[in-house]
């Protein structure tokens, strides 16, 4: 393999052309989605006029409304909670030692290579019907909201952690010294600076909840008025793709659409996150 | 920084947007009654617009009540049933499947009300034969199919039969007022079509991505060479009977032969039935084998004057057969506050005259079987006529699938080989016996 | 991901009565309460001990059992993990899966390294707007990339139509309905939805790496193959350690992919683990089988990820 030195024309070009290899399966069902229900739709599909009517066939018959409704509640809870969690755990492992906490720490760890698979069947009895409570939440938001804080808070206080840790101690100890609590010290001196990471483990717990399918598809299935947006395409997608190929693209659009406005925003922090591991000094 | 901000304020606009909708909602659920309905019987349209416009009707006559109908796929609505309903906030009312894989879970695990007080009070027992009611019974514990009250009851008859492009025919030298009455005479007008029709364009459009396509298909072959009966006792799992019997490997070794000789589009595995009939509604492909559900989308596209429907013809027995039966099952819910009214509702959908007649309209058959198709429509008539053919010559197969809770992946996974030449019909029959015998073990 | 808290001391370097090596990390305040850590630590752990490791010892407990989710259990002990073994079926979809990680981590992993090779060392203008394109592919929702993608392998759809337009059109086929294609059909979505995060992964590393040592080898005399496994691939160690966990982990969470687009068809061709055990719990009303299948699932996955992660660190402390 003899690897030779592109220069920066020719980088520009590979760039180019995965940057288009990546857009191009979004670009796609946009295009489809573009199209009238009656249009015969085949090959490259670009569109010649813009019409708009596919979105709003998606939007009232897939039920959207209640869909992102649900999955803003959802990834909205779960954001704030796992952020909340995570922060003080990730405090703890990350300035401070105490009894079990190299135990504890991998343990928790283990959480962000954890499947839903290997836990949704007893998730699914146990909120059918709560041990010692015998409440039912199935169908209700909890049943999503509860585990997924449970694994997100093993991704923030991963993450939360090493933002402590990297953290100058002599901050902390003047701090100390100068006779702050605990708590003082997280609330005045730490929790400012933290603010960036908190917001890239936010923007990242946020996504990847509001992408979550299998726990949404065991959990809250039963009802129209619970199911997340995904799991709404999902439905969607099985009883229309045949015959209306271009509302579901429509609809898979407004799935998407969400979480790349905010990305369009946010997407350093996107980006930093993902990289965390490798980039950190 | 200002980006940033901006992202921040998205998020929380968002969320805010949706605690006021929310807000808003809860407000909304005020004094109606809600009967919440499923049903995968939206296919090109088939029922939708019957059920749609029946509950209008149904509300109106019942001010105060709000008639929720839920269109879900067919292996999402089976996926999900069980366990909607065990949840407690699941469906009121719901189609399922008859067969081990969902009725017999249904029933045993007492999800759904036996209707027996119901038949008796809108005397639903003129509906069908009597012979046809096994298909909904069950013993309360799920494992005897055939016997035992009744637990559902089903809004049209369904059958499998071929939706034949008349122009096609003619343009290959068939005359389409003198089609084949035997199954060998079926078998040799196939070869002409595809001796005759362009390479590209198939014989039978098929479309088996879900799996059930080629189980469809394969019945009309099958009644060629097996007694419907024995069927019939497979599916029931009366002790002793057998996939595996030589009229069975044959029929199997004839859906190959089709295969092979390359009847079929190849890209039947990408495409679901439903979406086959459609393509076949726009011309490609001689015929469509499937079921009659579809039938609207078939004349819509093509033009009623332009199709002949028939079932596959019988072989040498001369008993007509095809794959079929009547639509899915529509339960009651155990776990519903509504059952009298969802009875009613079942009631009004079923045998009220607006829903027959709404139901023809959209080439859909009543299973009422003292309903009458109205005179004029020759299409519907001959969709008629297929279903009667069958269903007089008591050739109905049921549909295979009933038979394990596995059997649907099993005949799916078997069909798709043996289609493609990766797996005998021998094989396959053995691999669907398997899967019988396993689950006929844990019934004694 | 590696704890780096871990190499406090290296076994037998221990001298005793020596002062403690200090080691980066965790200090210890004057008069900071060692316990009250637990405080902090008590919330998130309860809804994770709760919600997750909870959850994941009850699958073990019930995949000791025959039963069908709706009805009473009947204890059978070992029995499902004896027909796990013997289940051809559920070996098929381990083969997939691994198969799938091929196409998820290595191909992607070494694409981005041949290219990262290939490509300019130079600070690249405008690098921030190429990073945000590529890295989209892992910011969309499972169901959407099926969907996408299920138009794109269509018939009539926009491969087949561009085999066609360059001459290839014999080549087009159902892709995800061919026994032979579906599953590497699959495959490629997977390399697509992780190769840009592989590739900005290593061009951002790649400019980490001091100049110094490439001008060093290039005195030395190495051509740029030399180069690239005398500098490149040693100075890049740590990213391709964290692309390969972030791209495994992403193999595995291909249910949502392979649920929306072939169902595990055709035939089985495509059956994962993940879609084999939904299958079993909720429609073969199987739940003790499902959750053997589960365990052995949740088994494989920890194992793997312990193999990187020795892998990396192995490689570290070289």
């Amino acid at each position: 393999m003899t690897a030779v030195r592109i220069d920066r024309l020719g980088t520009y070009f590979v760039l180019c052309t995965f940057s288009l290899l990546a857009l191009y399966p979004v670009l796609s069902i946009l295009f489809l989605a573009l199209h009238r229900k009656t249009d015969l739709v085949s090959g490259f599909a670009i569109p010649t006029r813009i019409d708009l009517s596919s979105f709003e066939a998606a939007w009232t018959e897939g039920h959207f409304a209640t869909g992102f409704k649900s999955s803003f509640i959802v990834a909205g809870a779960v954001t704030a909670a796992s952020a909340v969690l995570s922060i003080g755990t990730g405090y703890a492992f990350g300035t401070m030692r105490f009894v079990g906490d190299r135990i504890v720490f991998p343990i928790i760890l283990l959480g962000i290579i954890f499947p839903y698979e290997a836990t949704v069947i007893p998730l699914y009895y146990d909120f059918q019907d709560v041990p010692l409570l015998h409440w039912n939440l199935l169908n209700t938001y909890w049943a999503l909201i509860l585990p997924q804080i449970g694994q997100s808070v093993a991704f923030g206080t991963f993450w939360m952690r090493a933002f402590f840790r990297s953290t100058p101690p002599s901050l902390i100890e003047a701090a100390r010294i100068d006779g702050a609590s605990s708590f003082g010290v997280l609330w005045r001196v730490l929790l400012p600076q933290a603010m960036p990471a908190v917001l890239t483990m936010s923007v990242l717990v946020f996504t990847y909840t509001w992408n979550e399918f299998l726990l949404a598809l065991v959990l809250v299935s039963g009802t129209e008025t619970h199911q997340t947006a995904p799991l709404g395409l999902s439905f969607f997608a099985g009883a229309s793709r045949a015959t209306d190929p271009t509302k579901v693209a429509a609809a898979a659009v407004l799935v998407a659409l969400p979480i790349l406005l905010v990305y369009l925003f946010l997407q350093r922090h996107f980006v930093r996150g993902m990289l965390a591991g490798a980039l950190k000094e | 920084m200002n980006r940033r901000l901006l992202g921040v304020l998205f998020l929380v606009a968002f969320t805010l947007l949706a605690a006021v909708t929310a807000g808003a909602y809860a407000g909304r659920q005020a004094t109606t009654t809600t009967l919440t309905m499923w049903s995968y019987d939206n296919q090109d349209p088939g029922l939708e617009p019957v059920l749609k416009q029946l509950s209008k009707d149904f509300e109106k006559s019942h001010p105060g009540v709000k008639i929720n109908v839920v269109f879900k796929s067919f292996t999402d609505l089976v996926g999900t049933v069980p366990r909607a309903l065990a949840s407690g906030s699941g469906p009121d009312v719901t189609e399922g499947n008859q067969g081990y894989q969902t009725d017999a879970q249904l029933v045993k695990a007492k999800l759904i009300l036996p209707l027996t007080k119901y038949i008796k009070k809108y005397k639903w027992d003129k509906l069908y034969a009597p012979s046809t009611w096994g298909m909904f019974r069950w013993t309360p514990d799920g494992k005897s199919f055939g016997k035992g009250p009744v637990w559902g009851i089903a809004q049209t008859g369904q059958n499998v039969v071929a939706f034949i492009n008349r122009k096609k025919l003619i343009a290959a030298g068939i005359n389409p007022n003198k089609l084949p009455r035997t199954y060998a005479g079926w078998e040799r007008m196939l070869a002409t079509l595809r001796a005759k029709l362009p390479a590209d364009d198939p014989v039978i459009e098929a479309g088996n991505k879900s799996g059930y396509g080629f189980i469809h298909i394969f019945g009309g072959i099958w009644g060629a060479y097996v007694q419907p009966q024995s069927v019939r006792n497979w599916v029931y799992h009366v002790p002793g009977s057998r996939y595996d019997s030589a009229g069975t490997i044959k029929a199997l070794g004839r859906l190959q032969a089709w295969a092979k000789a390359g009847y079929f589009n190849d890209d039947y595995n990408a495409v679901q039935e439903d979406a086959a009939a459609g393509v076949f509604a726009k011309g490609k492909g001689a015929m469509w084998i499937g079921g009659d559900w579809d039938s609207t989308i078939i004349k819509e596209g093509l033009g009623a004057k332009n199709i002949v429907v028939m079932p596959i013809p019988p072989g040498p027995s001369g008993q007509w057969a095809s794959i079929g039966g009547l639509s899915g099952p529509w339960h009651i819910s155990a776990k519903t506050k509504y059952p009298d009214l969802g009875a009613e509702w079942l009631n009004y959908v079923i045998t009220s005259t607006r829903a027959k007649a709404l139901m023809f309209s959209q080439q859909q058959i009543p299973s009422d079987k003292s309903a009458k198709a109205p005179a004029g429509d020759a299409y519907l008539g001959q969709v008629s006529k297929a279903f009667q053919q069958v269903a007089n010559d008591d050739g109905l197969l049921l549909y295979t699938d009933w038979a394990s809770p596995s059997m649907y992946t099993t005949l799916q996974n078997q069909f798709q080989l043996l289609l493609a030449g990766r797996q005998t019909p021998a094989g396959m029959a053995k691999a669907v016996q398997d899967d019988w015998a396993k689950f006929d073990k844990t019934l004694r | 991901m590696a704890d780096e808290g871990a190499d406090a001391a290296r076994p037998g370097e221990q001298i005793p009565g020596a002062p403690r090596r200090r080691r980066r990390g965790p200090t210890r305040a004057p008069g900071d309460p060692r316990n009250i850590g637990w405080l902090y630590v008590l919330p998130g752990l309860a809804f994770y001990v709760l919600f997750t490791l909870a959850p994941l010892l009850h699958t073990v407990y019930y995949s000791l059992f025959d039963w069908d989710g709706l009805t009473a259990k009947t204890w059978v002990g070992l029995a499902n993990y004896g027909e796990a073994l013997h289940d051809s079926v559920l070996r098929d979809s381990f083969v997939h899966s691994a198969i799938l990680i091929v196409y998820y981590a290595v191909f992607p992993v070494i694409i981005g390294l041949v290219l990262t090779a290939a490509l300019t060392r130079s600070v690249i203008r405008g690098f921030r707007f190429f990073r945000t394109v590529l890295f989209l592919p892992q910011l969309i929702a499972g169901v959407v990339i099926a969907q996408a993608w299920t138009w794109i392998y269509a018939t009539e759809g926009p491969l087949n139509r561009f085999l066609e337009l360059i001459g290839l059109g014999s080549l087009a086929r159902p892709w995800l309905g061919d026994f032979t294609w579906a599953l590497p059909s699959i495959g490629a979505i997977g390399s697509w939805v992780t190769f840009g995060l592989c590739m900005v992964l290593f061009i951002a590393g790649v400019q980490k790496i001091p100049t110094s040592l490439y001008d060093a080898a290039r005195v030395d005399g190495a051509g740029p193959v030399r180069e690239f496994f005398a500098v490149t691939l040693p100075g890049l160690r740590a990213e391709i350690l964290v692309a390969f966990v972030l791209t495994t982990i992403n193999a595995l969470r291909s249910f949502d992919i392979v649920y929306n687009t072939t169902a595990g068809g055709p035939g089985g061709s495509t059956l994962v683990p993940s879609m084999y055990m939904y299958q079993n719990a909720f429609l073969y009303n199987r739940v003790g089988y499902a959750a053997a299948i589960a365990t052995v699932l949740a088994i494989a996955i920890f194992l793997l990820a312990a193999v990187v992660l020795r892998i990396g660190d192995r490689g570290e402390h070289q």
